[in-house]
């Protein structure tokens, strides 16, 4: 008998919608087109493309033209980050310890290059401590850029008000709604941002398609050179299948998604309380209150979190310990270290993350395993090579 | 997850041929497999085209996971590699003598580590595509050669713990190099082709174990003089840990006739060259870290020594001392082998036991 897998690493990618499919499948099997084209086929083509782009921009708020779609969300975040920065006189940005690789990276580039990065630090729920933003915005800061929400603890940052404090200084704001989008509503005229990015693959889109919104009148300089698809900001010929599908992606997560997040957010405590119920020793990491309604981040005493990511795979369960894009990091994800948490308690650190297609069944069933495989670790002390830690 | 009735084995393997072969065998006998790659060095470097845990390896040993259908992680065992292989490694270089890390790394890392990981996931055996065989009877365990003798991989395995044995399977160890290569087409696996691997794991390519290991560490090593066997100065070398006895090529001077390293000094930092050849037979040894797989034999007892793993066994007796030493003496004079290498004594097709030569 087999028995059907439980996939709880939706932040890591999630299964493709059919309805989302559907909408790829004529661009897959022989309407082809080059949007650039004048014929029928390009036409088809270009059709498609600007459906699609009003799709993703009525998920944000945005108009149509405010859209570039990218090959995902690192593109995206890159060409924010590089294309704000390239696009003026060299200066600051300041950023997070929270974001994610793509955009950390990028600054790290652009420090190396000269340019000075300030980092606002978090506190220990996974909060942006942007208080002291106003003291750090000069004459010479040239782009901030804060995630809506992490993807590793599911904390939501007060975009808002960073906008805020950014735009009485005529400073360009940029915001990484990746992890949020299709979880939590967005608008960026209520986020207040000049600058969002988005990937297709973790709303239930096809990997390798992204966008970023860029708020008319901002100056952005294009990374790729080469044609002038999306209005000179990057070139390429469009992945036209790719674009339909995130368009699809978009539209089915507006019409359901205050519904599935409140369905995910009873589905994530049922998982934490059936883990706890059985588990002694379990924390959760991040704001147990303004946070993402499928993301659980949990620490297990005792427990070695790489061989619980084994063991579970093992046993059936999809798990991951942080952002794929940092995984064999020797000193674990850098998320958990800017919320303070030492070594040893990262090392028992792991995330878990529910999707639309996540079921009752699937977190009854995963809570169990979870703490089936958690008990059998502490018990053979194979954990013990993660002690417990003294109190910080 | 389908349930097997043989229990869980976990496979080593290094994206070759016969750890390949080896999980699709075990497969095929109703095994449930877990494929695991041990990764014992940062392969971030680009620059190093041939490694034990390169990237190609661990991406072939994952293709082959995937065709066969069973898990597969990588295992990070730096940490344990650099402390229980390369450092001893090195100390032995510094100190002139001619070390056999895939022997340490048998025994810390695969049947160490690797055993250990096996043990928290339930696994009852480990498997690794080794050419030697294991033979369980009662309480007792043998270690045998390889059904391939120009294959035989026993002579690296001499100190794993019995109990260790006694948990591993070898199935490649009933076949011939021939016979796995046949197989590995028959399951379709895309290593066929592949040649075998030579070098040691970590060794860059053209650079000898010691220079690898010595820019590895950061190592200083003093120059020194090579010198014949009246002390007559032949040259400078930069460094013992270049050389190692017996050796013949890259000596780094000319002499017109074949020469041989017949001493190393790490203290004095001398290298003697002979051209007799004589002057390196030996007919005794010492060996001290002795252990026994099995009853330890009588002094006069003849056995066959080996001080490499392709080299013909010598016969000899082996005469045990106190505090886990002992010296062999050949029956016949023998090319002597380099301090820090390793003899291990067969009866037949059977390891007895071994040790690390002293002198």
């Amino acid at each position: 008998m087999t028995v059907e897998r439980i996939y709880l690493d939706h932040n890591a990618t999630s299964p493709m919608r059919a309805s989302v499919f559907e909408a790829m499948r004529p661009f897959l099997t022989g309407a082809h087109g080059n949007p650039s084209g004048v014929h029928e086929e390009g036409r088809r083509a270009r059709t498609a493309v600007d459906r699609a782009r009003g799709q993703v921009a009525a998920l944000i708020g945005a108009s149509p033209d405010e859209i570039v779609f990218t090959s995902g969300g690192t593109e995206a975040n890159n060409l924010a980050v590089f294309g704000v920065m390239d696009a003026s006189p060299a200066g600051e940005i300041i950023t997070s310890s929270l974001e994610h690789k793509s955009v950390l990276d990028a600054a790290e580039r652009l420090r190396a290059a000269g340019q000075v990065v300030r980092l606002l630090l978090s506190d220990r729920i996974g909060r942006v401590r942007h208080r002291v933003l106003p003291e750090l915005l000069g004459p010479e800061t040239r782009l901030v850029s804060v995630q809506v929400a992490n993807n590793e603890v599911g904390t939501i940052q007060p975009i808002a008000e960073i906008a805020a404090m950014a735009r009485v200084r005529g400073v360009p704001v940029h915001t990484d709604a990746v992890q949020a989008a299709g979880r939590i509503p967005l608008d960026v005229d209520a986020l207040g941002v000049d600058l969002l990015s988005l990937s297709a693959h973790k709303i239930g889109g096809p990997q390798g398609v992204g966008a970023l919104y860029v708020r008319r009148g901002a100056s952005l300089a294009s990374r790729s050179a080469g044609g002038p698809q999306e209005r000179n900001r990057r070139s390429g010929t469009e992945n036209v299948a790719g674009i339909v599908g995130f368009g699809a992606a978009c539209e089915e997560i507006l019409e359901t998604l205050e519904i599935e997040a409140m369905r995910q957010d009873d589905l994530r405590r049922l998982l934490l309380d059936g883990v706890r119920a059985r588990c002694e020793g379990v924390t959760v990491n991040g704001d147990p209150n303004h946070r993402l309604p499928n993301t659980l981040n949990l620490r297990f005493d005792g427990v070695d979190a790489a061989a619980l990511e084994i063991d579970l795979d093992l046993a059936g369960v999809a798990v991951s310990r942080g952002s794929a894009c940092v995984a064999g990091d020797e000193q674990g994800s850098h998320v958990l270290r800017a919320l303070g948490m030492g070594p040893r308690r990262i090392r028992s650190s792991i995330r878990l993350s529910l999707g639309p297609v996540t079921t009752l069944d699937e977190v009854t069933r995963g809570a169990a395993i979870i703490a089936e495989v958690v008990a059998a670790q502490r018990q053979s002390g194979v954990g013990e090579l993660v002690m417990l830690e003294t109190l910080e | 997850m389908t349930a097997a009735n043989k229990g869980v084995v976990v496979v080593a393997m290094s994206g070759g041929v016969d750890s390949a072969v080896t999980a699709g065998l075990l497969v095929e006998e109703g095994y449930e497999v877990i494929g695991v790659t041990l990764r014992l060095w940062d392969c971030d470097d680009q620059a190093r085209p041939r490694a034990c845990c390169s990237l190609e390896d661990t991406a072939a040993a994952r293709d082959v996971a995937d065709r066969m259908g069973f898990p597969f992680y990588v295992v990070d065992a730096r940490d344990a590699f650099t402390s229980e292989v390369l450092r001893p490694a090195w100390d032995d270089v510094r100190r002139a003598r001619t070390p056999n890390p895939c022997i340490l790394c048998n025994e810390a890392l695969k049947w160490g580590t690797l055993l250990q990981w096996a043990g928290a996931r339930r696994a009852a055996w480990i498997a690794t595509g080794h050419h030697a065989r294991v033979r369980r009877d009662g309480e007792d365990v043998a270690l045998l050669r390889g059904v391939d003798p120009g294959k035989d991989q026993s002579y690296y395995l001499f100190s794993v713990p019995p109990a260790a044995l006694r948990r591993t399977l070898f199935p490649v160890g009933e076949m011939t190099k021939g016979e796995v290569r046949i197989r590995a087409e028959a399951l379709g696996l895309p290593v066929a082709t592949k040649p075998d691997s030579q070098d040691f794991c970590f060794s860059d390519p053209g650079l000898p174990m010691g220079e690898t290991l010595r820019r590895r560490f950061d190592g200083e090593i003093p120059a020194g003089a090579i010198v014949d066997t009246d002390g007559k100065n032949l040259g400078a070398h930069p460094g013992v840990h270049r050389f190692t006895l017996g050796q013949r090529k890259g000596l780094g001077v000319a002499l017109g006739r074949p020469a041989w390293v017949s001493r190393i000094d790490a203290e004095t930092a001398q290298v003697e060259l002979t051209t007799r050849r004589d002057d390196l037979l030996t007919q005794r040894i010492e060996v001290t870290g002795v252990r026994w797989l099995g009853a330890i034999p009588d002094a006069d007892a003849e056995v066959g020594i080996q001080t490499c793993s392709t080299g013909r066994a010598r016969p000899g007796h082996v005469a045990v001392g106190a505090d886990g030493g002992a010296v062999i003496t050949y029956e016949a004079p023998v090319f002597a082998p380099s301090p820090g290498q390793a003899a291990v004594s067969y009866s037949e097709d059977r390891v007895l036991g071994g040790g690390w030569i002293t002198a």
